[in-house]
Order: structure tokens, then sequence, then C-alpha cells
């Protein structure tokens, strides 16, 4: 009985895995909001997560685009569709990309599709899995110190890279990718939740 | 030994007997010696039979040896013995003693360092002490130096207490001796006043019995009162006729007075005769003298006309030069902020010339163009970038596909080489084997012949064929050998027989040709594969990077975005914005326009708002400007109103002429000694610059003086002055005869006034229209006043 028991706990299915990588996601990108001042710090609140206190926007215009595009990534995160999910940060006023978010997403190669289906899940500890997207979040806030500041007005956009054949609905739109022309790269820690792995990368834009 | 003891021997023993008894004696003593060992005093009390013990305690030991000595008679060596015990003994004591003594002077310097301190303290404290005794010394001097100033104030206080004490007895003293007086004084008072209540008691006794008398009287008198009444009438009567006649006699008197007043002024008239006749002899030296005089006044009057002139000038010209200073002032700063504008126009058209080009005469709108031109161009050159970008992505992606191609055709030519030489290895195994296969089919060929030749199956005919074929077999595999050794052999004396060795160096050349060939071939291809490994490698983390910086595979991706993005969001945010600004800007810029030429009446007043917060410090001093003149208006308006009245109640007090105007240049002369305020005189200034007298009720009852002064003289002056000497004369009709001095000097002056007025109606007569007319207004604010 116990071994049964402790292989449930220990058990993480592919929606459980969408919902931790989309969760992370939420956090993730208000963490990135609020580090990188794109709205201002007083329409922010905090939250204890991750062992961290993180911030979350209180913003009802952001706070629904977010809920809705993460809504539809955790679908097609369980669909397996989505290939990595990008936070464009962009200069209204020239429309220029300053900086790049992304967070690839990777099927574990131990896992195959019919395991998912199965309902067959990793035998991550959750704990770890959290442990690891926090020092990812961490890493984050401790970006702010070597990018660019951003001396203008800004605003953000979320771009989700899916396969061709992806149905998305009438809300949806194909976008043209934003690359930094003259771009430096940083890669940032990765976590797994043995289902999925998750890299994050911030690109920006290299001063002249 | 002998049986009978020795006498000495008896001897010694009682005493050693003794001697032990002592010893037992002395160590009961013992233990009292240890106890007693610290006190000195008792110690050296004991030290007689400290001595002893020592030899005593062994006695028993030595006892036999003593015995023994006294035996042989060393009694001697005995007592030095007891000696050196002795000594020891002391030695033991003086060292105790010598302990002790340590102790003593260590407890000593213990007991001297505690004193020490002790006496330390001690001092500290007596040092305390004396400073506590100095400071209440101190405070005792203080304390009875205060007392003593207190003594002597109490003493003083005494003494003036003493002096006022003193006086204030004598006071009392005066105040009771004062009071007695007056208490007598008031006695005496009241006795007399007692007097006098007595006295007045009894004249009111006396006056009541008179008035009773009197009551009785009047009753007397009242009848005779009738019968006077009586006679009171008809005197009455008799009194009116009398004071008739008083009246007629009054007016007989009157005649007689005006009479001789008429007399007097005869005589008077005749006096000035006289005193005239006098000065008819004076009179030409007098004509002459007054020609002069009045040369002289008239040039004085010049001058003094000149000077005003000249001071209302000056006061003009000191306004101007305050006008023009302020002007000056305020040139010199609009000059300075005329060259900051310059310099910062210079400025910015440097730098229009520097980054644009555009020369120095380029207008902003010029600037403008340009800016719009270059924006454009930016804007082109960003859409170029975008279409080359993307023409380069696609570039790229074809090249990796072919790259990818060029690595599938190399494998699979090196597959194929592998295979061609698998199959020339092959191809000679093949050969050997049928080779080998057709000896074999040759054999069993025979072995089918050998069948068929026999009929019947003979084993051993049959072993016996195979066994020759099997030979055949080994000869042609011997053949085989030998051909093969020869060929060896060939090959070993290749260098004895130089065509075949040609032969097969040829060969070999050409194998190893090919050899070498193929080696540099599968080389080069090495080479090439690893570059290409390498160029595969640098590929794939180009590959590596361009994902990093978000390139993907459009073939099997696409990005995804929502619509409603905030980024669209701020984007259209920020385009509304802009055009709402430009749509503004383009509306302001027209009102600009419009302002610079200068209709400003269509201008809304949210556009005069703003143009007034530009250019607000601009009306600010304007408005201070405006208030300033204001003042010095009101200032100039009031002065010369308080001046005008001056002179107005000047000229009235001195001609006696109160001079309005009514009407278009017409004025109205009231005299101060007019009868009543209709009579008036109305004067018309002609535009020929003439005075016209027109016609008016009292005007009306003037004639002859019109006629004597305007027909013939057309002197204003001088008919002016003689109605006022008329006007003059009736109203002092009686003071005039008081004294004719006056009434001299009265004419002068009014000679003198009458010239004044001459003179500025000159003046009048020569000053503008436009000054007249300001008079006009002035003069009307004025008549109220005047009246008042």
């Amino acid at each position: 009985m116990a071994g049964t028991q402790q292989d449930i706990t220990n058990a993480i299915t592919l929606k459980g895995s969408a919902q931790l990588v989309s969760e992370f996601f939420y956090f993730g990108i208000n963490s990135i909001l609020y580090q990188r001042g794109i709205y201002p710090p007083d329409s922010f609140t905090f939250k204890q997560q991750y062992g961290l206190t993180l911030y979350t926007t209180t913003d009802p215009a952001v706070k629904g685009f977010l809920d809705d595009i993460l809504a539809q990534i955790k679908e097609w995160l369980e669909g397996g569709e989505v290939q990595r999910l990008v936070l464009v940060v962009a200069n209204v006023d020239t429309k220029e990309v300053l900086e790049r978010w992304d967070f690839m997403v990777q099927q574990e190669p131990g896992v195959t599709p019919q395991d998912t289906k199965e309902g067959k899940g990793g035998s991550k500890d959750l704990k770890l899995i959290q442990k690891e997207m926090r020092d990812v979040i961490r890493q984050i806030t401790a970006c702010v110190t070597f990018l660019p500041l951003l001396d203008c007005a800004c605003s953000f956009d979320l771009q989700v890279y899916t396969h061709k054949d992806t149905q998305a609905s009438e809300k949806w739109m194909e976008s043209p990718p934003c690359f930094i022309a003259n771009s430096q790269e940083v890669r940032l820690k990765s976590f797994s939740t043995s289902i999925q792995k998750v890299d994050t990368c911030v690109s920006y834009k290299m001063d002249d | 030994m002998d049986a009978s003891p020795d006498p000495t021997m008896v001897f010694t023993d009682l005493k050693d007997l003794h001697m032990f008894l002592g010893s037992s004696r002395t160590s009961v003593n013992r233990p009292g010696w240890e106890a007693r060992r610290l006190d000195f005093s008792a110690a050296s009390r004991d030290s007689s039979t400290l001595s002893l013990p020592s030899p005593n305690a062994s006695s028993l030991a030595r006892g036999q040896k003593r015995h023994h000595d006294s035996l042989v008679g060393f009694d001697v060596t005995k007592k030095i013995r007891e000696k050196d015990s002795e000594i020891i003994n002391t030695r033991a004591t003086v060292t105790r003693l010598q302990g002790r003594l340590h102790e003593v002077e260590v407890t000593h310097k213990k007991a001297k360092l505690e004193a020490d301190a002790e006496i330390r303290t001690l001092q500290y404290r007596q040092r305390r002490d004396k400073e506590l005794i100095d400071d209440l010394q101190c405070k005792l001097k203080k304390m009875l130096k205060g007392k003593e100033e207190g003594r002597e104030s109490v003493k003083s206080a005494r003494a003036q207490w003493d002096t006022a004490n003193l006086e204030a007895g004598a006071r009392v003293n005066k105040m009771q001796q004062t009071y007695l007086e007056e208490s007598a004084k008031m006695q005496e008072k009241i006795n007399d006043l007692q007097e006098q209540v007595t006295h007045l008691e009894e004249e009111v006794a006396e006056k009541t019995s008179k008035v009773t008398l009197a009551e009785s009287h009047t009753e007397v008198l009242e009848a005779r009162l009738v019968e006077v009444q009586e006679k009171h009438r008809r005197a009455e009567e008799s009194q009116a006729q009398g004071e008739e006649q008083k009246r007629q006699l009054n007016q007989a008197l009157s005649r007689v007075r005006d009479l001789e007043l008429q007399q007097e002024g005869f005589k008077e008239a005749q006096k000035q005769q006289e005193v005239l006749e006098a000065a008819m002899f004076k009179l030409p030296s007098l004509e002459k003298e007054l020609a002069k005089l009045k040369e002289n006044n008239k040039f004085l009057r010049d001058t003094s006309r000149n000077t005003q002139l000249m001071e209302e000038k000056l006061t003009s010209a000191l306004q101007q030069v305050n006008y023009l200073e302020k002007r000056c002032e305020d040139r010199a700063s609009h000059q300075a902020k005329a060259e900051m504008y310059k310099e910062s126009l210079d400025r910015f058209e440097c730098i229009v010339e520097e980054e644009f080009g555009l020369g120095r005469r380029g207008t902003p709108e010029d600037l403008q163009g340009h800016l719009r031109q270059l924006r454009k161009g930016d804007q082109v050159l960003t859409d170029s970038l975008g279409q080359l970008r993307a023409s380069y992505k696609s570039l790229e992606d074809g090249r990796n596909q072919e790259v990818v191609e060029l690595n599938l055709l190399k494998t699979k030519l090196q597959k194929q080489e592998h295979m061609t030489q698998h199959q020339a290895g092959q191809n000679k195994r093949f050969n050997r084997r049928l080779l080998l296969v057709s000896k074999e089919r040759d054999s069993l060929k025979g072995i089918l012949n050998s069948y068929e030749s026999e009929a019947t199956i003979n084993y051993s005919v049959v072993g016996q064929d195979r066994v020759r074929g099997l030979e055949g077999q080994v000869k042609l595999y011997r053949q085989e050998v030998e051909r093969l050794n020869v060929e060896l052999q060939e090959a070993c004396s290749s260098t004895t027989s130089p065509a075949a060795a040609a032969a097969v160096s040829s060969q070999r050349m050409e194998d190893a040709k090919k050899i070498t060939g193929l080696e540099e071939k599968v080389q080069s291809l090495e080479e090439q594969m690893g570059g290409i490994r390498q160029e595969k490698e640098v590929l794939e983390l180009r590959l590596e990077h361009r994902a990093l910086k978000g390139d993907y595979d459009p073939t099997k991706t696409k990005v995804l975005h929502f619509k409603d993005n905030p980024h669209a969001r701020a984007l259209e945010n920020r385009k509304s914005q802009i055009e709402k600004l430009q749509t503004e800007n383009e509306s302001l810029q027209q009102r600009v326009r419009l302002l610079e030429q200068g209709e400003t009446l269509n201008l809304t007043q949210r556009v005069g708002v703003r143009v007034a917060a530009e250019s607000h410090k601009e009306v600010v001093e304007l408005q201070e400007k405006v208030s300033r003149q204001e003042r010095q208006n009101k200032r100039l308006m009031e002065a010369f109103q308080r001046k005008a009245r001056e002179m107005r109640e000047i000229v009235y007090r001195l001609t006696g002429y109160r001079v309005d105007s009514c009407g278009e240049k017409q004025y109205k002369l009231i005299h101060m000694y007019a009868e009543s305020p209709d009579d008036y005189f109305l004067f018309e200034h002609t535009p020929a610059k003439e005075i016209q007298l027109l016609e008016t009720e009292f005007s009306n009852t003037i004639d002859d003086l019109i006629d004597a002064y305007l027909r013939h003289e057309n002197s204003y002056p001088a008919f002016l002055s003689a109605v006022t000497l008329d006007l003059f004369n009736r109203q002092t009709k009686y003071q005039a005869q008081s004294t004719s001095e006056e009434e001299e000097e009265e004419e002068e002056e009014e000679e003198e006034v009458d010239d004044r007025k001459g003179n500025k109606r000159g003046d009048q007569k020569g000053q503008k229209p436009d000054d007249d007319d300001d008079d006009d207004d002035d003069d009307d604010d004025d008549a109220c006043v005047i009246l008042d």
C-alpha cells in the first residue's frame, strides 16, 4: 500500500506538467514585467511562490491578457504543441525590439507520446521541480543587473511557437518573428518536470 | 662483672632516674609548648624548660652508653655531648626564633602597609575635611558679611523708620493740633451759626409779623392799584401821542444829520480838490514816471511770462527725459534679449547647417522638410533592411538545404566507392571460384563419363576413377603451385629477367599509382570530410545560436500571438496620441499664422489665453506701464485741477469775476458783488479771435458803461473794472464814506488785476484752441467747487 501511494504522490502526468509549466510562465512573465519596469511598480502585488516573494500584476488588462493566453498555452502544452514561448519587449515609439525572453519547451527524450496518452508520468519530486523553477526565476531577477536600462516607453508581447498545423482560435494570428538585429544572448538555467524541459534564454540589444 | 657496684655508678643511676622522672614531666608539658609556640613572651618564659627536654628525650637510649662511659670514666665527653645537644637545641631555637622574627616582620610589614594605606586615606580625608572646612569658612564669612550687611540695612532701616516715625509723630501732632484748631474753629462756627439761627428765627418771627402786616397793607394797595391802573391807561394814551411826536423829531434829526454829512462831504471834496490841484502840478513828472514804470512792468511781465513758459517747457522736457530714460533702459534690455535670441538663432542655424547642410538661409520649413525627407529615407531604409533580412533568411535556408544535400551525396559517393571496391574483391573471388568450379565440373564430367561408360556400378572402378580425378586435380594443383612458384621465381629474378620484371614492375607501378591515387583520394576525401564536419559543427552552432535568437524552421513551426496584445494596444494608443497631437499642432500652427498676420478678432478666447500665457511677461510689463501712465495722468489731472482752481480762485478774489464756460466758446462772468445770481455777463470768443459781449438782462441795465468803455474805448478790462466799481459802490454805500485812502488803494489794486486779466486774455488768445477745450472741461468741473 505504502509503495503504491508513494508512486501516486510522485507521479507527474502530462496534464500536471502542463499545469506546472504554465504556472511557471505566469510567474516568470510577471517577474520580468516587474523587474524590467514595463509597468509601474505600484500596479503589482506580491505573492509567495516557490519559496520566493514574487510580484504579480494587478492591472486588469494585463492580468486578463495573461490569463487568456496561458489558458490556451496550457491546452497546447497538454497536446505537446508548444515549442517555445517568447516575451518580446519593444519600444513603443520606434517599434524596435529591445529584449526577448525565450522559454523553449522540449519533450523529454525518454517520454513517448504513447506514455503521455496513457497517463503515465515522470517520477520527479515536485519539490525538486519547484526548486529548479525558483532558480530560474532568481536568475531572471538577477538579469536586471546586466540588462541595459529601458529608458523609453516600452510594451510587451507574447509569441508562441507552435507546430505548423496547430489549430488556433480567431483571437490568435500569425506574427512575424521579432528578432533583435544586434543582440547578445544569455542562457539561463533550465528546469524539467521529467516530461517537459524548459530552457530559458534572454537576448537583448547590444549598446552601440 | 663485679658483684659490688661502683658508687659512681649508683650515683649516676640515681641521677638517671631523676632525669627520667624529669623527662616524663617535661614530656607532659610538650603539648603546652606546642600551643604556646606562637606566644612570644610565653616562649621566652619556657625557654629554660625547652633547653632541657631534648637531652632527656634520648636519655633512655643513652643511659646505657653513659653508664658505660661512667664506667670508663668519660664524664667529660658526656658533658661535651650535653653541651652539643644544648648547642643544637639553642640553634633550633635560634632558627625558630628567626622564623618567628621573619613572620613578625612580615606581619609588621603588612601592618605597616595597612597603616600606610590608612594614613593615606586619613590624609585624603583630612584634605577633604580641610577643603570642606575652607568652604564652610568661606560660606561662614559670606554669611557673616551678609549678616553684617543685613544688620547695617536693618540699622539704616531702623534709622529711617525712626525718622519716619518721628516725622509721622510730628505730623500726627501737627494734624492733631490742626484738628483741634479746626474743631475749635468749627465749634466757633457752629456757635456762630447757632447764634445766626437763633437770630434768623427771631427775624423769621419778625418777618411773619411783617408779612401779616404786609398782607393787610396789600389789601389796601390792591384797592389803590385799581385806581392807579385807570390812571395808567390815561397815561399810555398820552404817551402814544408823545411817541408820534418823538418820531417826527427823529426824522427831522436824521435829515439834519444827512445834511451835515453832505456838508462834510462837500468839505472833503473841497479838500480833495485842493489836494488834486496840488497833485496836478506834480502830474507831468508823475506821468513820466508812470510811463517808465509801465515799461518796466511790461518788461517784467514779459520776463515772468517767459519764465513761466520756460518752466512749463522744463517740466515737460523733464517728463520727456524721464520717459526717454525709461525707454532707453527698456531698449537696452530688449537689445540684450535680441542679441541672445540672435546668438541662439545663429547657433541653431549653425547646427542646421552642419547637420543638414541647408545653408544659413534655410528656413524652419526647409528644416522640417528636410527632417521629413530624412524620416522617409529612414523608413525606406528600414523597409529595405527588413526585405534584405527576409531574403537573407531565405538564402540561408536554401544554403542549409544544399549543405544537407551535399552531405547526402557525399555519403552516397563513399558508399558507391566502397561497393565498387567490394565488388572488385568479390569479382576476383568469383573468378577463382569459377576456375575451381570449372575444374570440379570437369572432374564431375569425367565421373559422369565413367558412369556412362560403365553400365554397372563398380565401386572399385568408381573409386579408381575418383582417385584418378583427384589425382588429376592434385596434378592441377601441383601445376598451379608450380606456376605460382615460377611466378615467385620470376618475381624473385625480376632483375635477371628484365622483360618480365618490367612487365611486373609496370603492373606494380600501376598498382602503386592506383594505390597512391586512391590514398590521395581517400586523404582528400578525409580532409573534405573533416572540413565538412567542421562546417557542419559551425553550422549547427549557428543554428543553435539562431534558435537562441528566436529563429525557427518556417516549414515546421509558426509563430502565433494574441491579436489584442499589450504591445499592439500601446502602439495604437501611441498612434492615436500622435495623430491627436498632430492635428492639434496643425490647428495651433494655423492659429499662430493668423496671429502673425494680425487677425486677432477671429481667435477664440482659448487661443487668447494661450497667447497670454506665452507673452504673459510682456503683457504684465505693458499693464504696469499703462497703470503707471494712468497714475501719472491722474496725478497731472489732479495737479492741473488744483492749479486751475487756485488760479480761478485768485482771479475771482482779485478781479471779483468768476469765469465759467457755458457752451461752445461762451464764457459767463458773475461778479462777486452781484445783487442776484442772474446778474451775469456772457462773452463769446469768436473764430476771428475777438471777444464779443452778448446781451443779457444784466447788460441791459448798464448801457451807459457799455457805451462809455466798449463803444468808445473798446476796452473790456476798463468796462469790467467800471462794473466792479459800480457794484462795489452799491454794496458798500455806507462804508465808502469811511476813508478815502482805502478807496485809492483798492482802485490801484483793481487796476493791477484788470491789467493782469487783460494780459491773461492776451495769453489765452495766443494759445491753441485745443488747450481752450481742455480748460473748458476743467472749468465745468470746477464750477461746482467754487460755488460751494
